[in-house]
């Protein structure tokens, strides 16, 4: 086996394993209880189990499969609030059938819900370090239960810095929680565009440009990246630039994904099962494969 | 002479020009001046020509390409940046138009001082063709990826 | 030779093999064997012996495989045919959950058909490797595939060893034959010769056990046990081909970059036929289907093979566009990574992919040459002269 593998058992105890061994595949239904659009194409749901006596529980980094009566079923990051243990937060971009049919469950409409699924970001082990989460697009999603868990104890981290880059200003995702985390003294946050008119009054250009500006010692620092593939990639390269090292450059990746739980072989990556092993994955561990042409 | 002197540090400690020998940088200061626009203010315009480049200080300058509908801002600069490229390449006329998002302070110097020392001296005029090429290469893989609208809609 | 116990080791007559299915059947279990069906020999039920391919046998190679009648009386006198015991544990169509709508009300329910108790006889030993496969992939993670689960506990095995390997086998570099060491409850070597047409049946378990004791049987002599370790033997000599599997992960990993995937990818026609022969390929596609009123729905499992586009489809596109990626996928899947994930090859060398592939790619001669090729990265592939 290759050696620096990096568990996730060391964050929080794994569930149980005989847990697993029924139902995996069966949802739990879950009532919409908020729905916003975020931008043209992208929805956010809030959604709570029929069940309200089960706590929902999930980490960082982390996913779950949402079925769609009839329709189908797609992974989704869960995005909000780790420590609210009676509701769940997706953020849904429509791009196929079953994410159009997400986008389009009014409140009070079932999804089903299969999870969480997945490895986390490592914010546990990176107490004491200065935090880097650098987000592009739709990336914010799964960053941003990261920034819940570290400002609940802002103390146990040094420096934080939040650099996101999205297509134009009225792509941002989650405006208003962008807003409280800009008014914050402990917090550093910068944003880009890729395209933008004149009232724009803010940086214009590839989120890497937004680096440079983040107070952070890279020799002390975990740096959590999510976005399209090419965004992490470039990403990823003017921080090894910098001086942070591989084991302590996190990403999460995306493949297609059917079972969520390593069984269907969709989702594999060179040895990697992004559904099981993954999505959070330190580069040290997937350097070989990154990048790497249709692998 | 006493104001020039005391930029030859500011510009010592530029990323572009970290590691220059003293000479080099002594003639680099020879041409360099303190500037500063307030908000707003342009720099140059698209047309104009190109007589000098900036080494920013502090504040923001957006890079304007002029749209029928308005301006469309290309890329934004900010400390620690540089700004303007044309004064190397002959006809040394502006592509773009540069305007200070907020107050901007920053060091000008001189293109056409800068091309007659690079004139004199071939081996002070490479060093700065191949800073600047660096400096070119890396805003144009950035133009690549961000044309290439990857956070946009998939393609169908 | 193989190692026979000898206090481990029966011999029943061949007629006896009637009651041995009889037998199974009485118990409760749906006896699985080889049968000739649409010109192949396939696993299917069998209510009895006269159900076997008694004189049978079939021809194999690269792209080709044909049966025909030889006049013999042995049961087992062919190689392998299409399907194996994936068929039957791991169907190509499964039903996952059922969910039924009441208003905005949705519930969900694990689909209740009860598992199958399958009797699998006249396994080949590769076959019986696969098995133990797949259970480290569906079984020995940390999820399990429920269904596949509940069908091998209720598993009984009677594995054949093979007398006369077939022209793609190559279970020798694999270490999955052509004679069993593990993994069955009872695993027969039929003996036909002088000394008459018999079985000699090793124990493999106490299942096996009390089925051997249910049969008339006596205890092997050297003879019968010597007969059969020979016959293992000849057959391991009989095998023509054969991957190096030392170091072979990492050539291969270094060899990503090769131009030759892209000299088998112009010769593949990503057919899938190599996926879906395989007794180790496990992926699995899903599909909802609801019915006309709108009011239940299923989700249903069927099999997937990484050389569909589709397979790696994201928004936007797929992963693999090329079907040489998709062909590098499946055999660096097999040879290497699946080493990574399940601490053994992904491949038991039934030579099945060599077999049904209508271009005949043949694992072993391309696994072989990236080898040679490793390291060699740029350039253009020229054929040999």
């Amino acid at each position: 086996m290759h050696g620096g593998r990096w568990q996730t058992s060391t964050v929080l105890p794994r569930v149980d394993k005989t847990e697993h061994s029924q139902a995996v595949m069966t949802p739990a239904p879950y009532r919409i209880i908020r729905r916003r659009r975020e931008t043209p194409d992208t929805w956010s749901l809030r959604v709570e189990p029929y069940d309200r006596t089960v706590p929902v529980r999930f980490r960082p980094g982390q996913f779950s499969m949402l079925y769609v009566f009839g329709v189908g079923e797609v992974p989704i990051s869960i995005s909000g609030d780790p420590a609210r243990n009676d509701y769940l937060d997706f953020t849904v971009r429509s791009v196929g059938m079953t994410t159009a049919a997400i986008c389009n469950l009014r409140n009070g409409k079932t999804v089903g819900v299969r999870g969480p699924f997945g490895s986390t970001w490592p914010i546990e082990e990176s107490k004491g370090e200065d935090i880097v989460v650098i987000a592009g697009g739709l990336g914010l999603a799964p960053v941003r239960p990261i920034l819940f868990y570290t400002l609940a104890d802002r103390s146990d981290y040094g420096s934080m810095s939040l650099l996101y880059g999205a297509r134009n200003p009225e792509d941002f995702l989650y405006p208003k929680a962008l807003e409280g985390w800009r008014g914050r003294f402990d917090m550093d946050v910068h944003v880009t565009v890729d395209h933008a008119d004149r009232n724009w009054r803010s940086n214009v250009g590839v989120v890497t440009r937004l680096i440079p500006m983040a107070n952070f010692d890279p020799e002390h620092t975990s740096v959590f990246v999510c976005g399209p593939e090419i965004m992490m990639r470039f990403t990823v390269d003017d921080l090894l630039g910098i001086g942070v090292s591989e084991e302590k450059i996190f990403i999460s990746l995306e493949r297609n994904m059917r079972c969520g739980v390593g069984l269907c072989g969709h989702c594999q990556m060179g040895p990697e099962f992004i559904c099981k092993d993954g999505p959070v994955f330190p580069l040290s561990r997937v350097k070989r494969w990154f990048g790497k042409r249709e692998v | 002479m006493t104001e020039t002197k005391s930029l030859r540090p500011i510009l010592e400690e530029h990323p572009l020009f970290r590691g220059l020998k003293s000479e080099y940088l002594d003639l680099l200061t020879d041409c360099a001046a303190n500037v500063r626009f307030d908000q707003d203010a342009y720099l140059f315009h698209a047309g104009d020509e190109a007589n000098d480049f900036f080494l920013i200080r502090h504040g923001m300058v957006a890079v304007e390409a002029e749209d029928i509908k308005g301006p469309i801002v290309v890329e934004t600069l900010g400390p620690g940046d540089i700004l303007g490229w044309s004064w190397v390449i002959p006809p040394y006329n502006r592509k773009f138009a540069t305007r200070a998002v907020q107050l901007t302070r920053a060091i000008s110097v001189d293109a056409l001082c800068l091309r007659q020392k690079c004139e004199a001296d071939p081996k002070f005029g490479y060093k700065m063709i191949e800073l600047f090429s660096k400096n070119i290469k890396e805003r144009l893989y950035n133009a690549w990826w961000q044309m290439a609208d990857i956070y946009g809609p998939p393609a169908r | 030779m193989r190692a026979i116990q000898e206090q481990n080791a029966f011999i029943m007559e061949a007629r006896e093999l009637n009651r041995l299915i009889e037998t199974l059947a009485e118990k409760g279990y749906e006896t699985i064997g080889p049968t000739v069906q649409q010109g192949a020999i396939l696993y299917g039920h069998v209510g009895s012996a006269g159900d076997l391919p008694a004189g049978w046998s079939d021809q194999q190679g690269p792209g080709t495989y044909r049966v025909s009648e030889n006049g013999d009386s042995s049961f087992f006198g062919y190689v392998v045919g299409p399907n194996s015991g994936k068929s039957f544990l791991h169907p190509s169509r499964e039903t996952l959950m059922q969910a039924s709508r009441k208003g905005d009300l949705l519930e969900f329910v694990d689909d209740p058909a009860p598992p199958e108790r399958y009797a699998l006889i006249g396994l080949r030993p590769c076959d019986v490797k696969a098995i133990e496969i797949q259970d480290r992939v569906l079984l020995e993670g940390l999820y399990v595939d429920r269904k596949y689960k509940e069908r091998r506990d209720l598993l009984f095995i009677v594995t054949v060893n093979c007398a006369k390997p077939g022209g793609t086998c190559f279970c020798t570099s694999m270490g999955s034959g052509p004679a069993a060491d593990s993994g069955y409850d009872l695993a027969l070597t039929e003996l036909n010769d002088d000394r008459g047409h018999r079985f000699l049946v090793e124990v493999g378990s106490d299942s096996g056990s009390e089925l051997v004791a249910a049969l008339t049987t006596k205890q092997a002599t050297a003879a019968d046990i010597d007969s059969a370790g020979r016959q293992a033997d000849d057959a391991a000599e009989a095998i023509s081909k054969s991957i190096d599997t030392t170091g072979l992960r990492e050539q291969l990993y270094d060899s990503l970059d090769s131009p030759y995937w892209e000299k088998i990818g112009a010769r593949c026609l990503a057919c899938t036929n190599c996926t879906m022969v395989c007794p180790t390929c496990f992926c699995t596609n899903v599909q909802d289907v609801s019915d006309l009123a709108g009011n239940s729905a299923e989700r249903i499992q069927i099999w997937d093979s990484c050389f569909n586009a589709e397979f790696s489809g994201l928004h936007g596109g797929s992963v693999r566009q090329s079907i040489h990626s998709r062909y590098r996928q499946w055999m660096t899947h097999k040879l290497a990574s699946w080493e990574d994930q399940f601490d053994t090859l992904g491949c038991v060398g039934c030579g099945r992919c060599i077999t049904w592939c209508p271009v005949g790619i043949d694992i072993t001669e391309e696994a072989n040459t990236i080898r040679k090729r490793a390291g060699q990265l740029a350039g253009t592939v020229e054929d040999a002269p």
